[in-house]
């Protein structure tokens, strides 16, 4: 710092001889000048607390909205029964694919008919199986393809009827859902789980 | 005029400021390596003002985004320009940056360490702009890119950084908000900063080279602003030229129920190549994270100089290019050899047409995707699909477990049916027995045929000797017997007035097993519940649209 730059004169002088005395109605009678430099220092030191204290919580209070609430806010409308129509509507052998429709928030929107999640609905005769259409690997839709079900983002591949892996970077198969017949119409509970785990962990 | 601007100087002295930049003593004549540090501002500069073309007609939410988008580059005047500039701009200034690290890697122009950091900087910024930017549209391919992204984030950082990326648990109007926010507020402010510094350092450190002995320096100002700024009309040309002739990209609106194959932004594509053998967070955080640091560390790789020092900079640079290029090519080769990937590329092209389509009739406000899920012939065949396939084929698609439906209505179909309804094609796989094959002439088959299609009243341009031939035909052999063709009499077969319009399909539709229809006969489901209005009409309409001259 150069002795002539303006700006640098009144930190230059703390405690130094070339400090300006202060005012004279601010010192009062038999108080020694240390003292009052003791205050100075403080009265500067809690506007500094005080500034950044402000500072801190302007930050507190975007953080909190910013990065707060998606930390808390619970997953909600990903999970239940949900009623796919009469069995009938599947074919007898092989997979079919179905969005699970209902009720649904997006933040401050409410759609009473949006899509929830997809499902594939596979039947062997009798038996009925469904898994979740969200790969696991990645969280893509997979399609029905020719000979297994196929997921388009990185091509990794599931057996038709068991949903095992059988090809790809997925680090399982897909997931199985609960389904239950009830007078002809199938149901599912839907249900979301953790992507990229090779262990299935329902979120 | 000379007065406000002294007025001004006289209190900011902003003036005497860009004027000692532009006094800034540069070494060296122009020369290629030193343009594309500026391009690259220029680049930016470019970017912030399109964004704002763009911003000022952009609305944040999962109904409105793609609308909005759509909405700009129909009707807004030059906002096609716009969205394509600021498109090819973003894959402009990527370039450039890559080029202008790369080249200054190569060329050992490393002794600026805080400037070349602030370059690498631009990377994850870059990243940022380029990430959040593509979701914006809101359409099939933003949607499905950053459904992999944030399960990308998740897996490298777990569900708080997967949370904090989404603005909740899962890709929603708070995701859109946030990635707006993140793109024209959070990223520009700090680019800007990062430039304010790095021109500092460049006056700074160009005032120090220029002192060494022997440098020819020139001041910035006229002759290097010249060449910097003609370089940045050039690039902003070249994007300007792309951005008239292929224009920007945009997919159908976002549709979770719609199958898309997502790729991300091309220069991301040999991190997902990467991916592909690494998976996170290796490929995702641990390997680009070691060549950033690497980079990073290339100025002081190279210390005080010397020629094996320099060889390791350049060994570096060539093993980075060559993974980075080798990848990107794999990418797109791989992607171009996918038959089905292009198949599934091509479908949904067609879906962005039709959906741009639809949309200058305004978007519905339960968003854009029921633009395509509503619309009359897709709603029809998805309900058919849906609902029918199981026993019936339509468009070659189904099983024919009750009359196969291609052709339905038309006189050669009907034909077929009064000839042998046992047919296979029509109730063979029924219980339904009831009705003989025909025994009468070929000619009087075609008359009965072209009457039976002229009881639905929307059926005008069939020759009225020939209804009038069959008219006579279906009373001589007796169809009348079953086929009661007076509104609301019932008998043992279904009644044909207004048969094949709106209103009979509907009430059919509607309860197949009436008396008015199959009766006791009936193994059809009726459809009362499970169809709304809205897909009632469609299926109806689609079903009689099967009757195209090409099936008859």
């Amino acid at each position: 710092m150069s002795e002539n730059d303006p700006h640098d004169a009144p930190a230059a002088g703390d405690g130094a001889p070339g400090k300006p005395l202060p005012q004279a109605s601010e010192v009062q009678a038999g108080e020694v000048q240390s003292g009052e430099v003791d205050r100075r220092g403080f009265l500067e030191l809690a506007g500094l607390c005080l500034g950044a204290c402000a500072g801190a919580s302007a930050l507190g209070v975007v953080g909190a909205a910013v990065v707060g609430t998606p930390l808390s806010v619970e997953a909600t409308g990903q999970e239940g029964w949900f009623d796919l129509g009469p069995l009938t509507r599947f074919p007898d052998a092989g997979a079919k694919k179905v969005p699970v429709r209902g009720e649904a928030r997006d933040a401050f929107l409410r759609f009473s008919d949006r899509s929830v999640g997809r499902v594939v609905v596979v039947r062997d005769g009798e038996q009925v199986r469904a898994f979740s259409a969200r790969c696991p690997h990645n969280g893509c839709d997979v399609y029905v393809g020719e000979a297994e079900l196929i997921c388009p983002c990185h091509d990794s591949g599931f057996d038709l009827l068991s949903g095992e892996r059988t090809r790809g970077d997925t680090p399982r198969g897909l997931d199985p859902l609960e389904t239950e017949l009830s007078e002809g119409r199938l149901r599912v509970r839907y249900q979301r789980f953790e992507l990229g785990t090779s262990e299935r962990r329902p979120v | 005029m000379r007065a406000l601007f002294e007025w001004l100087e006289e209190r900011t002295g902003l003036g005497a400021g860009v004027r000692a930049l532009g006094e800034t003593p540069v070494a060296q004549a122009a020369r290629f390596g030193r343009v594309t540090g500026f391009v690259l501002a220029g680049g930016l500069l470019l970017q912030l003002l399109t964004g704002i073309g763009l911003a000022a007609h952009y609305a944040p939410s999962t109904t409105t985004a793609w609308g909005s988008v759509v909405y700009l580059e129909q009707s807004v005047l030059a906002g096609r320009l716009l969205r394509g500039l600021h498109a090819f701009g973003a894959s402009a200034v990527v370039i450039c940056l890559l080029v202008h690290l790369i080249q200054k890697a190569w060329r050992l122009d490393l002794t600026r360490r805080l400037g070349w950091l602030l370059g690498l900087a631009l990377i994850p910024l870059l990243a940022g702009f380029s990430l959040t930017g593509y979701l914006l549209p809101w359409d099939q391919r933003g949607y499905w890119a950053t459904q992999v992204a944030a399960s990308i984030t998740g897996n490298t950082g777990g569900d708080l950084a997967s949370r904090v990326f989404l603005g909740g648990t899962e890709l929603s109007t708070l995701t859109l908000t946030r990635f707006f926010t993140a793109h024209t507020v959070v990223l520009p402010l700090t680019t800007l900063a990062l430039g304010l510094l790095a021109l500092r350092v460049w006056r700074r450190e160009s005032a120090l080279e220029t002192q060494r002995e022997g440098v020819h320096a020139a001041p910035y100002w006229p002759r290097h602003a010249g060449r910097d700024a003609g370089a940045v009309a050039l690039v902003a040309g070249v994007v300007a030229l792309l951005a008239l002739t292929i224009g920007p990209h945009l997919e159908a609106p976002a549709d979770p129920e719609s199958d898309f194959p997502p790729r991300p932004e091309w220069y991301f594509s040999p991190l997902r190549e990467l991916l592909k053998t690494a998976p996170e967070p290796l490929g995702s955080a641990v390997i680009p994270g070691a060549f950033f640091l690497l980079w990073a560390g290339l100025p002081w790789v190279l210390g005080g100089g010397g020629p094996g020092r320099g060889r390791a900079v350049r060994g570096a640079v060539l093993v980075s290019v060559g993974l980075y290029g080798g990848l990107l090519l794999q990418a797109q080769l791989a992607d171009l050899a996918n038959a089905d990937y292009q198949r599934r590329l091509e479908l949904a092209a067609r879906d962005a047409e039709l959906a741009r389509e639809l949309a200058r009739e305004g978007i519905p406000p339960a968003g854009p995707a029921e633009l395509l899920r509503m619309h009359p012939p897709r709603l029809g065949r998805a309900v058919f699909e849906t609902h029918c396939s199981r026993c019936h084929i339509a468009e070659g698609k189904g099983r024919a477990a009750g009359p196969v439906l291609d052709g339905y209505l038309s006189v050669g179909w009907l034909r077929r049916l009064i000839k042998d309804p046992r047919h296979d094609d029509f109730f063979g796989k029924t219980e339904i027995d009831a009705m003989p094959p025909f025994e009468g002439s070929d000619e009087e088959l075609s008359a009965i045929a072209t009457y039976v299609r002229s009881l639905d009243p929307g059926v005008t341009d069939l020759p009225a000797e020939e209804v009038e031939r069959g008219q006579r035909a279906y009373v001589k052999h007796e169809c009348n017997a079953c086929h009661k063709v007076e509104q609301g009499a019932e008998d043992l077969g279904p009644n044909l007035f207004g048969y094949g319009s709106e209103a009979w399909l509907k009430a059919f539709l509607q309860n197949p097993a009436s008396d008015l229809f199959y009766s006791e006969d009936n193994e059809m489901p009726a459809y009362d519940k499970e169809l709304s209005p809205e897909e009632l009409q469609a299926v109806v309409d689609f079903l009689r649209q099967l009757d195209g001259d090409a099936q008859q």
